[in-house]
């Protein structure tokens, strides 16, 4: 008899308020590979402050609290900087977030391998299972992008990242 | 009495922020370039924000044998990250420094088997380190000795 009376109600908790979800765009990230950058694999970070109030406008709340977030799209540019390289010396890119958090570890989230060289704007691979909700809950991420280099460089490289994510919340 | 209550205060102060930025440095003798020892790779170890992570940058056998192209993480769970190059793969992340010569919290990828473990580092001597994977707890685990390279630096200019 109990069942009965239950089953309607765990019905309508499930049945409640569904997820909002909002599309935002982190423009024009600027990541610096300060020179001597040698062959192979070199780093450069953004120390992105996490402000859910700009990024959600209206739809912020006080303490709210993101349950989902994905990575749509990632483009690298070297578009409207000063002594561009360009991505005739880079052969390939990979794009993650780390977080200071010891229960956070860094996740992998987009790729590219190799390069399209001739392009001004590169479009990355977007992993399909990367999970970025835990981040979007700290007020700072460090955005990681790794460039392979083809040679030894003297000078910096200067790269800027269009992403796009999207969030979900009550 | 109020003024030693005060010049304590201030020498205790001084004193944890001094014990704080000592400790802040110890952690940072982590960086560098080091080689396991089966001497197969090279993984320079950076910071980011106040974690260490570790990059492959050298390996003896660069190129997968059978198609001659560059070694990707072809055993990577995520099967939209087998086109990483593992020259460059991270394969040690988010450890913290605990003291003592001890980093934590961090684990150690297998691109052999695309396994990942949590790992402890311990440095012995400012040129090696002891690299113990394991699953679970650390009793149930392999430990590795690692030695750390002199990098000469050199420079080439764009031409």
């Amino acid at each position: 008899m109990l069942w009965a009376l239950a089953l309607p109600l765990l019905f309508l908790s499930s049945c409640g308020k569904g997820s909002k979800t909002q599309v935002v765009n982190l423009n024009d990230l600027e990541f610096n590979f300060e020179g001597p950058l040698y062959e192979g694999p070199n780093t450069a970070q953004y120390a992105w402050k996490v402000d859910l109030k700009s990024l959600l406008k209206d739809q912020y709340t006080e303490g709210m609290k993101i349950k989902g977030a994905k990575l749509l799209v990632s483009e690298i540019s070297d578009e409207d900087c000063e002594e561009c390289y360009g991505f005739d010396e880079i052969k390939s890119l990979v794009l993650s977030f780390a977080s200071n958090n010891k229960d956070i570890s860094m996740q992998e989230l987009a790729l590219l391998n190799p390069i399209a060289a001739d392009k001004n704007i590169q479009s990355l691979n977007v992993s399909g299972e990367a999970e970025l909700t835990d981040f979007l809950n700290e007020s700072d991420v460090y955005i990681v992008l790794d460039a392979n280099v083809t040679e030894d460089i003297e000078d910096n490289i200067t790269l800027k990242a269009n992403i796009t994510l999207e969030l979900s919340f009550d | 009495m109020k003024k030693f209550s005060l010049l304590a205060l201030v020498g205790v102060l001084l004193f944890s922020m001094t014990a704080f930025v000592s400790q802040k440095a110890d952690g940072d003798r982590l960086l560098g370039v080091w080689e396991p020892s089966n001497g197969r790779a090279r993984v320079k170890i950076d910071k980011i924000g106040d974690k260490f992570f570790g990059r492959i940058v050298w390996l003896k056998e660069a190129k997968d044998p059978v198609t001659g192209e560059p070694k990707t993480d072809k055993n990577n769970p995520d099967e939209s990250l087998r086109n990483v190059p593992l020259k460059g793969y991270r394969m040690l992340k988010d450890f913290v420094y605990k003291g003592d010569d001890i980093w934590e919290e961090g684990t150690i990828y297998d691109p052999l088997n695309g396994n990942t473990y949590s790992c402890t580092i311990k440095m012995t001597d400012n040129n090696t380190l002891d690299i113990r994977g394991y699953i679970g707890v650390s009793a149930l685990g392999r430990t590795d000795i690692w030695k750390r390279l002199k990098i000469k630096s050199k420079k080439k200019s764009k031409k």
